[in-house]
């Protein structure tokens, strides 16, 4: 009896004793290797306590050999440092409320970071190990440089509780010393994930991913330290974007799936980043660059560029010339966020430069003033509490309201290459211009200095610095500061009138897709990027099968419809939008609203067509939202345009039958909210947008892309026959009428968050659509 | 001797608990139950389950044991409500997060009236799954994370909403992340960010040929 008992005894002693143990341990993934650091290489005899080996800066830099092989033995090029006292990779104690900010594993099956038992990190560049370890030097690095710079952006925004101006970081993001209430999980980076030709961030969950080069499977991106400092650049974006923003609740990203300028802002200023760590103006040479061919410059002086570029005031990396532009491939033309993100990332490095001459400061101190000035900038853009900056107690000041502003923030009035520029240099007025701060060597960066860069990039195209925003009144307390004209001189502003359908005989001025297998394509995509924020009609089949590849629009389709534009001005066109979301063009019935010629180009509809006189665009209620398509009535003497919920009264349709039953508001026709934007990154002078693109050697246009499409939802109860008016906005970055208020009361400032809720800053381009079976 | 086989007899039943509960890869709902599956088997069939922990590192998200660990808990500076982070003083309503136009009236108050747009469906998650994969192809999967339960005011009213993490994960390996905001009573989508970015080289276009030419009787002006 005792010996049983003794037996159970030590057997459930043990029993706990090992369980107790195995859970001390971190389990095993599935790879042994990953997790404990006694069964590795000999690599550990070489370093010391704490120590490891990295590669301090990618193999091609290392190596001094741009045509590096990838069997090169690429321990021949790593160098000891210390890495972490931790056992585990765990880094960065500045995040409040966790004990490390980010940790690196090896890949999504690994549970915990890497351990070492033996207070050593050396192993062979060949190993998993060392992805880990290399990550996680510079994935510190660049967070430790990040977060120090956050102390010295409190520092320079505030003189103890006093702020030295304007400044966009809440005083209570700081409230305890060195920490800051950024994030409620650590930021995880996967070493060696298993995509090709990849790396990435999720945002959602908090994890970087960095992949391998494809037929080069030993080319890991996490062998180039740039590429960690590029992709905890977006983290840091996030951090940045979300500073006014409450951890629980929405928060805000920059770009989409697809080509937009936010997205290509976001590419640039990560790339600063690399810059910012290393002081070297060039990104991803290795896996990326040597393999792929997609390293990116960030100055004009880089080899890689094609020969017309140079620091030269008159050859730089300009906005919109350089949009396309791709030094790798120089002849191609390419609409993408990554080359595009270019023409900042070339400007913030030559902005540190001359900061450097101008200021007398080092690299170090510019380059961190920039990133200061950065962070000034997206936390203003981000505040959906719709202030911007401290000190201001009324929240319509950016971002309409805060009912509308995540809404405003990505569709209505997004950050793009011209206002980012504008906030920029605001901050950067406000900083190392003030005669009152005078942290330019105890002067000031001039505000001509400030313009004379900018518009070196073809980047001067705000009049004003737009201070006070929505709040802006001139001649007042809330004046703005005007830019001096004389200064714009490679940037261009163009006419809106200048956008136009393209009027070459026979060209098609808008084309329809109804293809069912690709419109599912999209619909898949971009509902599953997170893009579409609207849902689809339980009337339409989820097969799409009233899609029938036609051409034309028919009652139960979704159709993509693109607008064939034309630039007809001598200049290039950037950031081309045309928008299709709900804005104020109705009454409070519903009647649609004919505009004064001073707000709106169309003059529609006359009073006999059903319109009424409007002349206000409020943006509150919600009868301020139309729906972008009206309807065409048969009357008993004439044809009126009337508003789908009277077009379904006309017809005694029961609400059940809409679109949207709960809202007969667009019970016919919608755009789908997500995909009702569509984004042209250029149009050339006396061209569009498919010429523009064009393969030079084939003369082929490039496909388009769900970006450049909007995406109507047909109801499958429109009679055929029925012809439906949507009423399109259409404008573009450097835009002379679509940001800028001609307004004389206005003084050329910026127009209100609530004017982008009407037609003035827009070109209105009208779709009239025959439906037909 | 009868002892020694006795330790080595009960330390191979120990090491085979510890291996087993080890391995067993076990119910991420367990630890995490706010994330559900919703797997699209075919057109008419979409089956549910609490996500596995295998499920949720296809998709790359990481395990939660680690990092609920870390966090360095601090019953008193966390909000009662599901770990409302401390960030600021969050106004609550109904155990929901208010947000939105907030400055006209108190609405945490709740003797005063806040007339509502929607009500709370219990099975909001179920239609936002199912409406997450209606669309999708075969065998693709989305997990759905509770997060915050949300009241917006705008224009007097409120709407109740939920905030979720939303994956998809697809067959072919890949997958994609954002967080969005629900409607508590559709299910539908309102509001998303924290969308993944790609620094994908070259990657796909939509094979949305230029026509030729424009037949579908469109006019513009």
């Amino acid at each position: 009896m005792n010996l049983k008992r003794n037996t159970l005894l030590t057997t459930t002693t043990l029993a706990l004793v090992s369980l107790v143990l195995s859970s001390c341990v971190p389990s095993a993934g599935t790879s042994l290797r990953s997790r404990d650091s006694s069964s590795l290489t000999g690599s550990n005899s070489s370093v010391g306590i704490y120590q490891g080996k990295i590669l301090a800066d990618n193999p091609i830099i290392r190596s001094k050999n741009e045509e590096l092989s990838d069997s090169f033995d690429l321990n021949q090029l790593t160098t000891v440092v210390t890495i972490t006292s931790n056992s585990f990779l765990k880094g960065n104690a500045s995040c409040y409320g966790l004990e490390f900010c980010f940790e690196v594993r090896e890949n999504q099956d690994a549970p915990s970071a890497l351990q070492t038992t033996t207070g050593k990190w050396g192993y062979s560049v060949l190993t998993p190990e060392f992805l880990q370890v290399n990550t996680f030097y510079h994935l510190n690095k660049v967070t430790d440089m990040f977060y120090n710079n956050l102390g010295k952006s409190f520092s320079l925004a505030y003189s103890g509780l006093i702020p030295s101006y304007k400044t966009s970081l809440p005083k209570s993001f700081n409230p305890f010393s060195g920490m800051y209430n950024t994030e409620t999980n650590p930021l995880i980076a996967y070493a060696n994930c298993d995509v090709p030709n990849n790396a990435y961030f999720d945002r959602a969950n908090q994890t970087l991913c960095f992949g391998y080069v494809a037929g080069h499977d030993g080319v890991k991106w996490a062998q180039d330290s740039t590429i960690v400092y590029h992709e905890s650049g977006h983290f840091f974006q996030k951090l940045q974007l979300n500073i006014r923003n409450p951890l629980a609740g929405p928060r805000v990203d920059v770009g989409n799936n697809y080509y937009d300028e936010a997205g290509s802002l976001g590419e640039g200023l990560s790339d600063y980043y690399s810059y910012f760590v290393n002081g070297r103006p060039h990104f991803g040479e290795w896996a990326a660059g040597r393999f792929l061919y997609s390293s990116r410059p960030m100055t004009e002086d880089d080899p890689l560029h094609i020969s017309g570029v140079s620091s030269d005031p008159d050859q730089r990396l300009s906005y919109p010339q350089y949009i396309n532009y791709n030094p790798n491939f120089p002849t191609l033309p390419q609409e993408d966020v990554h080359t595009a993100g270019m023409i900042v990332s070339h400007y913030l490095v030559a902005l540190t430069n001359d900061l450097q001459e101008k200021c007398l400061m080092t690299q170090t101190d510019a380059s961190s003033y920039v990133i200061h000035l950065l962070t000034e900038t997206l936390a203003e853009y981000g505040d959906l509490n719709s202030n911007g900056i401290q000190s201001v107690t009324t929240n319509n000041r950016i971002n309409l309201s805060p009912a509308h502003s995540l809404e405003w923030f990505r569709t209505v009035n997004p950050i793009n290459y011209r206002t980012f520029m504008q906030t920029f240099a605001k901050n950067l007025l406000l900083n190392l211009g003030s005669p009152t701060l005078n942290r330019c060597n105890g002067g000031i960066y001039s505000k001509d200095q400030i313009e004379s860069l900018i518009d070196q990039y073809g980047l001067l195209l705000f009049r004003s610095y737009n201070e006070n925003r929505s709040l802006a009144v001139p001649n007042t307390a809330t004046a703005n500061t005007v830019v001096t004209a004389t200064n714009r001189k490679k940037s261009v502003l163009i006419s809106k009138s200048l956008i136009i359908l393209d009027p070459t005989t026979s060209a098609s001025s808008a084309y329809v897709i109804d293809d069912r297998a690709k419109i599912l394509t999209g619909l898949t995509s971009l509902q599953s990027s997170g893009l579409m924020t609207s849902p689809i009609s339980s009337q339409t089949p989820s097969d799409l099968g009233f899609n029938n590849n036609n051409g034309k629009i028919s009652p139960g389709e979704v159709v993509a419809i693109a607008l064939n534009l034309y630039n007809n001005s001598n200049s290039p066109m950037g950031g081309v939008q045309v928008l299709a979301n709900d804005w104020n063009h109705a009454d409070a019935s519903g009647k649609p609203c004919r505009f004064p010629t001073t707000m709106s180009n169309d003059s529609w509809p006359l009073d006999s067509e059903g319109g009424v006189p409007c002349s206000t665009t409020s943006a509150s209620a919600a009868t301020d939202f139309a729906p972008v398509c009206f309807i065409q009535s048969n009357e008993a003497n004439s044809t009126k345009w009337v508003s789908q919920k009277d077009f379904a009264t006309k017809m005694a349709l029961d609400s059940s039958l809409c679109l949207n039953p709960s809202d007969p508001k667009d019970c016919f026709i919608r755009a789908l909210k997500g995909a009702d934007q569509s984004n042209y990154s250029k149009i050339d002078s006396k061209s569009t947008w498919g010429k523009t693109l064009a393969n030079p050697t084939t003369g082929k246009a490039p496909n388009l892309d769900f970006g450049n499409v909007l995406l109507f939802e047909v109801s499958k109860q429109i009679p055929p026959g029925t012809v439906v008016d949507c009423r399109l906005r259409v404008r573009f970055t450097n835009c002379e009428e679509c940001y800028h208020d001609s307004d004389a009361a206005r003084a050329n400032y910026d127009y209100k968050d609530s004017d982008f809720n009407g037609p003035r800053p827009f070109k209105i381009i009208h779709l009239q659509i025959p439906i037909i079976d | 001797m009868k002892k020694f086989w006795l330790f080595i007899f009960s330390t191979f039943i120990a090491l085979g608990i510890a291996y087993f509960s080890k391995k067993s890869p076990g119910s991420y709902a367990d630890n995490k139950p706010n994330w559900k599956t919703f797997e699209k088997h075919s057109n008419n069939t979409i089956v549910t389950h609490p996500s596995t922990n295998k499920e949720l590192l296809e998709a790359r998200i990481p395990t939660p044991k680690r990092s609920i660990a870390e966090v360095k808990t601090k019953p008193e500076e966390k909000n009662e409500l599901n770990n409302i982070p401390k960030d600021r003083n969050y106004q609550l309503r109904e155990d929901r997060i208010l947000f939105g136009d907030l400055e006209k009236r108190d609405y945490q108050d709740e003797q005063i009236d806040l007339e509502m747009v929607n009500k709370v469906n219990p099975n909001w998650k179920e239609i936002l799954g199912n409406d997450l994969l209606r669309f999708q192809q075969e065998d693709t999967k989305v997990m759905i994370k509770e997060e915050f339960p949300m009241i917006k005011i705008q224009n007097g009213k409120g709407q109740y909403l939920e905030q979720v993490i939303i994956t998809y994960a697809f067959k072919n390996g890949n997958f994609s992340s954002f967080h969005a905001l629900v409607d508590s009573d559709s299910g539908f989508v309102t509001e998303t960010w924290d969308k993944t970015v790609n620094e994908k080289i070259k990657p796909n276009r939509a094979e949305l040929t230029l026509p030729e030419f424009n037949n579908s009787g469109i006019i513009t002006r």
